[in-house]
């Protein structure tokens, strides 16, 4: 439902604020107040575009004018901004996106009646900004008449763009550069055709690339709002369209996606008062989701297969090629955009398609009633019974999948899911006297979403013969539908499967809210609550497979012969338990200090990070100054524990095989502490400054497999295996030989802004403004035995284990040995990249009422992101550094009358 | 018992006592101004008009100049007197500030009442009664002045900052490099939470379905799939995402993809997943993670 809350961020009407200035602090608040500032230092700050100005501009005298019965106020800014940016572009236009050109700044229409009635409408209010070139544009009008109708129109346009760059360690993306021979004894010679990865496009770019436009329009219509029967008609369109990139399985290779997505929602609804102080309410919910997808393999930068062969798309990551020529280790890429031909992993071509629609009808019935003395009701139902359906699925590959020797596939089937939920929520408060209240609030919800896949794929296959290579597999691929091999005969092995899939995820919940509250006077009150849940999920997955025919070394099953797997209908509860207890508290009318807490116990968690034990206790206070004026404070901590790990592997037998405080299961904190002011003492200036420190900390016990020989030091004993333990959900049963661990993940962040504004002479205003947000941290995987960081062996690349031949891999004889170099584990080498960065934003402004109605307005902003890069030395840095610094200079005229 | 033993809960019972009294105390004294007299009459907003008229002209150019029409929805209202009361008293006592009820200084719950006695048949306002704002002593005063806005709704601030006020600790999120473009104006806290309450914890709003307010935006997302990942749907979105903002790319609530999926799939290794390898994300081939129809692992 469309919100009819939403306004414009900038002030509806230039010239006067938006509160009567009669209520200023006394003088001995204001000593105190100074003393605070005086201890608080004020760098210069900074105003996030789109938000300056607002409140402090200059009052050049207009005021609009009178045209019929209306007081008209308009306002329009048209600007230019000029951006001037060095360093990594793609993350400025990632975090920022604002770009040079000339925009519509804002646009403000405000018609408010001299006289009451008459008229097509009583207030109108337009406004809009953005407009030409920024990444976000809203434009929204509000028409209304009294007793006859409220519209809201609202407009909004999304374009988000990410080019982030998500190798997590970039130096793993090494081609595997290796000896051009071996030397006994283990002496390495690198290759003399090293390939340098910096030249290549996936090193510059985010391999999930998104830049997408979205549109959203929500238009809400109330009949008749003051009547006995009320009538509410409502439409929402989101509209998503752009490019997604993505990759694919095995051959991970960079996809490019071409996304539309449209959703629209209709909405009718009518309230209607058949006694006093009740509503009964019906509303009709339709909602049309319509989503095609079209991937194709991403040949932005293709390489051939050998000089001026066919073009080939390579994964993200280049594995070490396994074909070795008499006896030598071959190079992967041979020069930059030369695949070796000898190697097995690349595709030829790559395409799927689909189109997704969905529907869903939405029946809502609602009470509201205070009808009885004290006692205040609210009910609402729901039923929903949606659909969505896959059409037109067509998956097309052509290439080689090494571990399979598969040459090309095409895979199609219909899919369809349903949605079917209900809903029931009842709110009751009696208030039993003036000074106790109680409460109780119950919500209960069941959806399940069965849904069935139906899946053919026809396959090709080389013949399984060993050295297979992309260029020449032996067979030949054959032919499949929609695919034409080129220069190969259309001979080959074939295969098909048929699978039906049918699954289910349904979920029925209860929660009970019972409250007390307490109110004895304005200085006091407190509430104390229960709340009591109860989840069911229920889970089942069959899926059915017949082959044909068989293939020679059994590669695909016996024909005609089912193979199923089953995940028979499962069910996980969960009761929950959770104390509710709050105090306010309010010295004076303008300080409130809160406490509140959640104490939640709970006897299971569908997820090893769900909590069974949290505590949330939040502490906040808020000085109100006066209407324009606050300070406020608070703490808020959220401590979180999953004891999944205990008695893991049966009775007594945790999931370590040593004591360890960490291998109790999961453990977190969220913890907030933030300090905020915000004034203005006199119309000509205002302060507004705050502080907010982050700990964000969780703690992970695990079972990893790792490649053997690659722990330094020796692998911890490995973890108790926990097959068919009834204790244990099967999707967590741990197999042979695996490394206990526990990962630890720590982030602190600290972020503040100050802006001042001031207002030294008439017609002249001034902002400064300064933003920050610093992070520092780490993720460090321990050892289950010890409790010492894990490291891993590998090569001066990050490969774990090494690549024979790489620096950094012992080769003795013909034996490789993991890799010399220890790496914290077990991703080696990480770069922290986001948990260890400054984010600066510094912004300053001037208004100039130039004349009446007209005001100039010049604003410089400088961005500044930087990555501490500290752990990782600048020749192992092949990606390019993601910081950069962006100087944005916007000048406008406004044009009030 | 030691004399510091005694002297420390002598200096508890004193506080304690003194917080009693002062509780209680305040209590009577914040009855005064507040308190509305029974037997008082009407006398209509032109009487009031007669010493308050810069309040008077504030309401006749605000929406609640609604109150001086004679019925509402079939009920009567009585202007300046439907929210303060009957003010015959009020007059007679020659504006004696005891006689009639006054919104500042007021307890909330008292403020509350008389709001909603018009406002409780709107769908924003209807859940408020049983709202974690209303539990924490937060009014409908807190954040509208029907006498000194000229803002939308009367807000006595625009909405971001008014939020804010309170809500420090989203501030500093929407700050960060990942975040909801709140401060840039395109969204509103009101998108995703009715500040009046509702019946889902965090006072979220829902779709119509009772799905995840976040679907509205993030249609592509919701399915429904014919293979789930289930907490998307069970655990929500906030299992995997800050939805506030976040320092980490995607909003997620740890820096590294791996990280944040091994946190569940602890035991994927028992797939075979090692993870010293070069495989630099799950999601390079799980790439449909929030629901596939076509792969049950989530590869297209």
């Amino acid at each position: 439902m469309a919100n009819l809350n939403q306004n414009s961020p900038r002030l509806l009407l230039f010239g006067r604020g938006p509160m009567q200035q009669e209520c200023r602090m006394s003088k001995s608040g204001w000593k105190a107040v100074a003393v605070l500032v005086l201890l608080v230092s004020l760098p210069a700050i900074a105003q996030t575009e789109g938000v300056i100005g607002q409140e402090q501009e200059n009052d050049s005298g207009s005021i609009g004018h009178v045209w019929r019965n209306y007081a008209v106020q308009q306002s329009i800014e048209f600007g230019d901004r000029i951006t001037e940016n060095s360093g990594n572009a793609q993350m400025y236009d990632t975090l920022v996106n604002l770009q040079s050109g000339p925009r519509l700044l804002g646009q403000e229409l405000s018609m408010r009646p001299i006289t009451r009635g008459g008229g097509l409408f009583d207030t109108l209010y337009l406004s809009s900004f953005g407009f030409g070139g920024d990444p976000y544009d809203m434009a929204r009008l509000r028409i209304e008449k009294s007793k006859w109708y409220d519209f809201v129109a609202l407009y909004r346009r999304d374009h988000n763009f990410f080019d982030y760059n998500l190798f997590a360690n970039p130096l793993t993306l090494n081609p595997g550069i290796t000896n051009c021979s071996t030397v006994a004894g283990g002496a390495v010679r690198p290759c003399a055709a090293a390939f340098n990865p910096q030249a290549d496009y996936f090193y510059t770019n985010s391999p999930h690339l998104q830049d997408t436009v979205r549109n959203m329009g929500d238009f809400n219509l109330i009949l008749f709002p003051q009547s006995v029967i009320r009538v509410r008609l409502g439409f929402e369109r989101n509209n998503n369209t752009g490019t997604v990139d993505s990759s694919l399985e095995d051959v991970n290779i960079d996809l490019s996606q071409d996304m539309h997505s449209r959703s629209d929602r209709w909405t009718f609804g009518v309230d209607v008062r058949p006694l006093a102080r009740t509503t009964l309410s019906f509303d009709q919910f339709f909602e049309h989701d319509k989503l095609d997808n079209g991937y194709v393999n991403n040949l932005v930068n293709p390489y051939t297969l050998g000089v001026g062969g066919r073009s080939v798309s390579i994964p993200l990551y280049f594995p070490p090629c396994t074909v070795a020529v008499g006896g030598v280790p071959q190079p992967y890429i041979t020069a930059p955009g030369v695949l070796n031909p000898l190697c097995n992993t690349g595709v030829f071509a790559y395409s799927r398609h689909d189109n997704v629609r969905s529907f869903f009808p939405t029946s809502q019935l609602s009470l509201r009633s205070s009808y009885f003395h004290k006692l205040d009701i609210t009910a609402d139902g729901t039923y929903s019974s949606g659909n969505s359906k896959v059409e037109n699925y067509n998956d097309l590959f052509y290439g080689l999948v090494s571990r399979t020797n598969n040459t090309a596939y095409q895979v199609t089937g219909p899919a369809n899911t349903d949605r079917v939920s209900g809903n029931a929520d009842l709110g009751l408060t009696y208030h039993i006297t003036k000074t106790w209240s109680v409460s109780d609030k119950f919500r209960w919800l069941d959806w399940r979403d069965p849904g069935v896949f139906n899946q053919l794929t026809n396959n090709c296959y080389s013949n399984l013969a060993a050295g297979e290579t992309l260029s020449t597999p032996t067979g030949a691929p054959c032919s499949v539908p929609g695919i034409t091999p080129v220069g190969v005969a259309a001979a080959g092995l074939t295969a098909s499967s048929a699978a039906a899939y049918n699954t289910l995820e349904a979920e029925r919940t209860y929660f009970n809210t019972a409250l007390l509250s307490w109110a004895p006077s304005r200085l006091l009150s407190a509430f104390a609550g229960y709340r009591y849940g109860r989840r069911e999920l229920r889970t089942a997955f069959l899926s059915t497979t017949v082959n044909s025919p068989t293939l020679a070394g059994g590669l695909v099953g016996p024909p005609g012969v089912p193979s199923t797997a089953d995940r028979p209908l499962a069910t996980d509860k969960i009761n929950l338990n959770t104390a509710l207890l709050g105090i306010v508290i309010r010295p004076t009318v303008q300080w409130r200090i809160n406490v509140d807490a959640e104490l939640l116990s709970a006897d299971n968690g569908f997820t090893q990070i769900a909590p069974r034990h949290e505590q949330r206790v939040r502490a906040n206070t808020v000085y109100k100054v006066n209407r324009w004026s606050s300070i406020n404070a608070g703490v808020h901590f959220v401590e979180s524990r999953n004891n999944w790990a205990e008695n893991f592997g049966g009775p007594g037998v945790n999931l370590f095989p040593v004591v360890d405080a960490r291998a109790y299961g999961t453990m977190s904190h969220d913890r907030y502490y933030t300090l905020g002011m915000s004034l203005q003492p006199e119309h000509h200036a205002s302060i507004d400054f705050g502080w907010t420190y982050m700990d964000q900390r969780f703690s992970i016990p695990a079972c990893m497999i790792l490649t053997a020989g690659v722990v330094a030091g020796g692998a911890p004993t490995a973890c108790p295996v926990t097959t068919n333990q009834p204790t244990v959900p099967a999707t967590l049963n741990i197999g042979t030989g695996t490394t206990p661990v526990t990962q630890i993940y720590q982030e602190n962040t600290h972020t503040g802004y100050a802006m001042l504004t001031v207002r030294p002479i008439h017609r002249v205003t001034l902002h400064l403004g300064y933003d920050i947000t610093s992070t520092s941290g780490n993720d460090i995987w321990y050892r289950g035995d010890n409790g010492l960081p894990l490291q891993v062996l590998g090569d001066a690349f990050g490969n774990s284990p090494g690549i024979p031949g790489n620096p950094g891999t012992v080769i003795t004889g013909t034996t490789t040995s993991a890799g010399s170099i220890a790496f914290l584990g077990p991703f080696p080498n990480q770069p922290l990249g986001p948990q260890a960065f400054n984010w600066h934003t510094l912004n300053t402004g001037i208004a100039i009422g130039v004349a009446k109605g007209i005001t100039f307005k010049g604003s410089y902003a400088y961005y500044d992101y930087n990555e501490k890069e500290g752990n990782i030395s600048p020749d192992q840095l092949v990606a390019l550094p993601r910081n950069f610094h962006t100087n944005l200079g916007t000048i406008s005229l406004r044009y009030a009358f | 018992m030691t004399d510091s033993t005694i002297q420390r809960i002598f200096r508890s019972t004193v506080l304690v006592s003194a917080l009693f009294l002062w509780t209680f105390a305040g209590s009577a004294a914040a009855d005064t101004p507040g308190t509305s007299n029974t037997t008082s009459k009407f006398v209509g907003s032109e009487t009031c008009k007669g010493c308050h008229e810069d309040q008077f002209k504030s309401i006749e150019s605000s929406p609640h100049y609604r109150t001086n029409l004679a019925k509402i929805r079939g009920e009567e209202v009585h202007g300046c007197e439907s929210c303060h009361g009957p003010g015959s008293a009020h007059v007679e006592g020659g504006g004696d500030k005891s006689k009639i009820f006054i919104f500042k200084g007021a307890k909330p719950e008292e403020v509350t009442k008389r709001c909603l006695t018009c406002h409780e048949s709107n769908t924003e306002q209807r859940q408020f009664m049983r709202s974690t704002h209303n539990e924490n002593g937060i009014t409908c005063t807190s954040c509208h002045s029907v006498h000194h806005s000229k803002l939308e709704y009367q807000l006595v601030q625009q909405q971001t900052p008014l939020c804010f006020s309170c809500h420090a600790e989203q501030k500093a999120d929407f700050q960060k490099t990942f975040h909801h473009p709140v401060e840039e104006g395109l969204i509103k806290c009101s998108d995703c939470h009715n500040p009046h309450g509702t019946v889902a914890v965090r006072q979220l709003r829902t779709t119509p379905d009772q799905d995840a307010v976040c679907f509205k935006c993030h249609s592509d997302k919701r399915g429904p799939f014919v293979f789930e990942h289930e907490p998307v749907k069970v655990e929500g979105c906030t299992s995997c995402h800050s939805p506030h903002g976040s320092t980490n790319p995607r909003m997620l609530t740890t820096a590294r993809t791996n990280s944040l999926c091994l946190q569940c799939h602890a035991a994927t290794s028992a797939i075979g997943h090692t993870q010293n390898t070069r495989i630099q994300q799950c999601i390079d081939c799980h790439s449909n993670i929030h629901g596939s129809n076509l792969s049950d692992v989530f590869f297209k």
